[in-house]
């Protein structure tokens, strides 16, 4: 008990890699940003595709559908707009629990907003900003507050961990209980939909799909258990990388593609001693 | 802080994470469909705040879909035009540009109307049916054609939604339609 009190109270663990992780948050934010500006008129204007209906559950849960509720271009603007400011503060070290939350919020906002078009790779960034926002506090004269911000920052890096290990492993076991998954044949008929493929997937002979389509199983099932180990780490990360570029710039996922490979980074050096 | 404070304050947080988790869990996992007290708490607790779906390509999609459509001009009707394989090879010729929002919307929708349609069959609608999931898709529809063809409200338009895969194809086409 005295370890793992240590452990959680003793100093702010991976400042690098959570320092990394954030920085590549804010630049796929920015990323993001650039998307909704690029589709704009599709997305936000007063001609836009999306289907619009007000949501009124109770007061906490229409926090989260502000923007969708109280719909207009200029508020949509505003929201945008304050993804951009906040992400900069970020990047330049200057947030802290308050910009992070105000970030969680907006973002959350526009991606309740833009449900039709989610992906789980933007279900993702909402879990990985909520958390965002209690890692690196700064640091305080008192040594309670110090304590206290020091464990809340640990617990958050450990619920990311966390959260990435559960994603997989429920997304594999989904993955269990179809028969397409089990016999091998998922990769080769989702490569034969135009939508989530292109010429060179549909190429590839059905004894790879098979393969490729065991080795996703099995990388998805493992991993919450492998990525702790050193040896398996680099393996894993190579397969996750590959798989998530393919699923990004070959099925046309990218947002997807681009915040599971972000992820990894809270993976790196995990056992790292300063 | 002393350390019995130190162990009740990780105790506590490790409890809330357990408990955020377990939640989490029971909210997207599969194992417990029926609408249970659990899953009814999950569902107060994790939805909208930590909404997530970890159901990826289950089952694996074998689909092609399209969305035929034509409408009224003054010289006839135009050509049929499938919209979403437009919008899939705009994405395809750059990944990066963000048109995959476009593609998901009209897949999306669409997948929830062939839903509605499915126990029907192939089938030519003389009336627009009465499903929110059409009047989504109808909007959409609407206002793709009003953006890119500068089509007007009220002009009569119709939609062939066609879903192929190895074994069957189904098509639904509707007419009499007007632009929302």
């Amino acid at each position: 008990m005295n370890n793992i009190t240590t452990y959680f109270f003793n100093k702010i663990n991976q400042p690098k890699e959570v320092s990394w992780f954030r920085n590549a948050l804010y630049v796929f934010l920015l990323y993001k940003v650039f998307l909704f500006l690029a589709q704009f008129n599709a997305l936000f204007s007063n001609n836009r595709l999306i289907y619009h209906s007000v949501k009124k559950i109770n007061f906490i849960v229409d926090s989260c559908f502000f923007l969708n509720n109280n719909y207009s271009v200029l508020l949509a603007i505003v929201f945008i707009i304050a993804v951009v400011v906040l992400s900069i503060i970020g990047l330049f070290k200057k947030s802290n629990y308050i910009t992070n939350f105000m970030l969680w919020f907006v973002v959350m906002n526009l991606s309740d907003f833009l449900y039709p078009v989610n992906t789980a790779g933007d279900y993702m960034l909402n879990q990985l900003l909520f958390f965002n926002c209690f890692l690196l506090p700064k640091p305080s004269h008192n040594l309670i507050i110090n304590d206290f911000k020091t464990v809340i920052h640990n617990i958050s890096l450990v619920a990311l961990k966390t959260q990435v290990c559960l994603a997989y492993f429920i997304a594999a076991c989904f993955k269990l209980t179809d028969d397409t998954w089990l016999n091998g044949s998922a990769l080769n008929l989702t490569f034969q939909v135009p939508e989530f493929s292109n010429s060179v997937f549909q190429s590839i002979p059905y004894a790879i799909c098979v393969v490729f389509t065991y080795l996703t199983l099995f990388y998805q099932l493992s991993f919450p258990f492998l990525v702790w180990f050193r040896p398996f780490k680099i393996y894993l990360f190579l397969f996750g990388i590959l798989q998530h570029l393919l699923i990004a710039f070959g099925m046309g996922l990218v947002s997807f593609g681009f915040v599971m490979i972000i992820c990894y980074i809270l993976f790196l050096k995990y056992d790292y001693k300063s | 802080m002393n350390q019995g404070l130190k162990r009740m304050l990780l105790l506590g947080l490790a409890t809330l994470l357990c408990l955020h988790f377990f939640l989490i869990t029971v909210y997207t996992s599969s194992l417990t469909n029926s609408d249970g007290k659990l899953k009814i708490l999950s569902r107060m607790y994790v939805y909208p705040f930590f909404h997530q779906n970890w159901c990826l390509f289950v089952p694996a999609p074998n689909v092609k879909n399209s969305i035929y459509v034509r409408y009224q001009t003054n010289i006839g009707y135009t050509n049929w035009k499938d919209i979403l394989s437009n919008e899939i090879n705009k994405h395809k010729a750059n990944r990066l540009i963000g048109q995959e929002s476009v593609c998901l919307l009209f897949s999306n929708s669409l997948v929830y109307e062939f839903i509605d349609l499915s126990e029907s069959g192939t089938k030519v609608y003389l009336q627009k049916p009465k499903n929110i999931s059409f009047d989504i898709l109808h909007f959409e529809i609407s206002q793709y054609l009003k953006a890119n063809d500068y089509v007007k409200s009220g002009t009569p338009c119709e939609y062939l939604l066609v879903s192929t895969n190895r074994e069957i194809v189904n098509a639904y086409y509707f007419k009499s339609i007007t632009i929302r």
